[in-house]
């Protein structure tokens, strides 16, 4: 059996440090990150990391770099597990990690605890697995199993 | 020294404006580091900075004696988890300080947590600043909720494998 891999991917601010609280629960398996920014203090220098473009709806204009940066990933490392905690680069990783047929999972911010964002309502309908940290606004689709405080 | 930090997207001028007041009306001599994104804000009350490297921001992060922030969630986490007090101020839509208002509830959902304090106006803001010495930090023991999302994913990443 292959052994597992996970491309762990995030924005930067709250994405990512929730992305890193999750760390503990890689520690069987290899791990890429990716991220929009320098490599980040959580990371030693053996973890294997890659920057990718930042987008948001705000600023799409980059967004042809970003999805050919993440195609790259994907192809060099070959990941059999996506886990993201968003924003957009995560739901776009998550989109193309479908076509590759890799297992996809979506952890929504824990700052969203009114309503799940639109990124997470998207990835509901594409990610295998959707998670909300907030137990009130877990439905068929999106389950709570628990959060990073 | 207080850590100021409103994160890179998008500045928060009216948060680093009531500090530095506050810091005019009350002559404090803590010394104030203010990372405030793409923001040409200047002051003479404390040390200004657009951007911090990472590496730069632990060392605040873990020289500071407490922080105060726009609601942002790596904000928060990172208090949490050098266990250091935090008073944060949300951003306002309506004011063109965020896309939409989800640092108000944020701010509403942490309310209640150990180590965060929450401040929506000057007045609750001026109170907590010239408290500080009274705020305790947060981010004890991984709460239960913390262990179960850990086991759960490990879980899930177990059984993922193709």
């Amino acid at each position: 059996m292959k052994r597992r891999k996970i491309l762990a991917i995030a924005s930067p601010g709250g994405h990512w440090v929730q992305l890193c609280r999750l760390i503990p629960a890689f520690s069987e398996s290899d791990v890429v990150y990716a991220c929009t920014y320098n490599k980040a203090s959580e990371l030693s220098d053996d973890d294997n990391y890659y920057v990718i473009g930042d987008i948001s709806r705000d600023s799409m204009q980059r967004i042809f770099s970003v999805i050919s940066g993440i195609i790259k990933i994907l192809k060099k490392e070959k990941p059999t597990i996506i886990i993201t905690t968003g924003a957009l680069p995560g739901l776009i990783t998550i989109l193309l990690g479908r076509f590759y047929g890799i297992k996809t999972i979506w952890l929504d911010s824990i700052a969203n605890s009114e309503k799940v964002s639109m990124s997470g309502k998207i990835a509901s309908y594409l990610a295998h697995n959707c998670f909300t940290q907030w137990e009130g606004l877990a439905d068929e689709r999106i389950k709570y199993v628990g959060r990073v405080i | 020294m207080i850590l100021v930090t409103v994160g890179t997207q998008i500045p928060f001028d009216r948060l680093i404006a009531l500090v530095d007041d506050w810091i005019s009306e009350t002559g404090t001599k803590q010394e104030v580091v203010a990372q405030v994104g793409s923001s040409d804000y200047s002051s003479n009350n404390m040390t200004v900075c657009q951007s911090v490297e990472p590496e730069q921001f632990e060392k605040y992060i873990a020289d500071c004696d407490f922080i105060i922030s726009h609601a942002g969630m790596g904000s928060i986490l990172t208090a949490l988890r050098v266990k250091k007090p935090i008073v944060i101020f949300p951003r306002k839509a309506a004011l063109g300080e965020h896309r939409n208002d989800h640092q108000l509830a944020t701010a509403k959902s942490f309310a209640n947590v150990d180590g965060v304090y929450v401040a929506t106006t000057k007045e609750e803001l001026f109170s907590l600043l010239s408290n500080s010495s009274n705020l305790g930090g947060g981010g004890g023991e991984d709460s239960n909720d913390y262990k179960q999302l850990l086991s759960n994913m490990a879980n899930i990443l177990e059984h993922s494998s193709s």
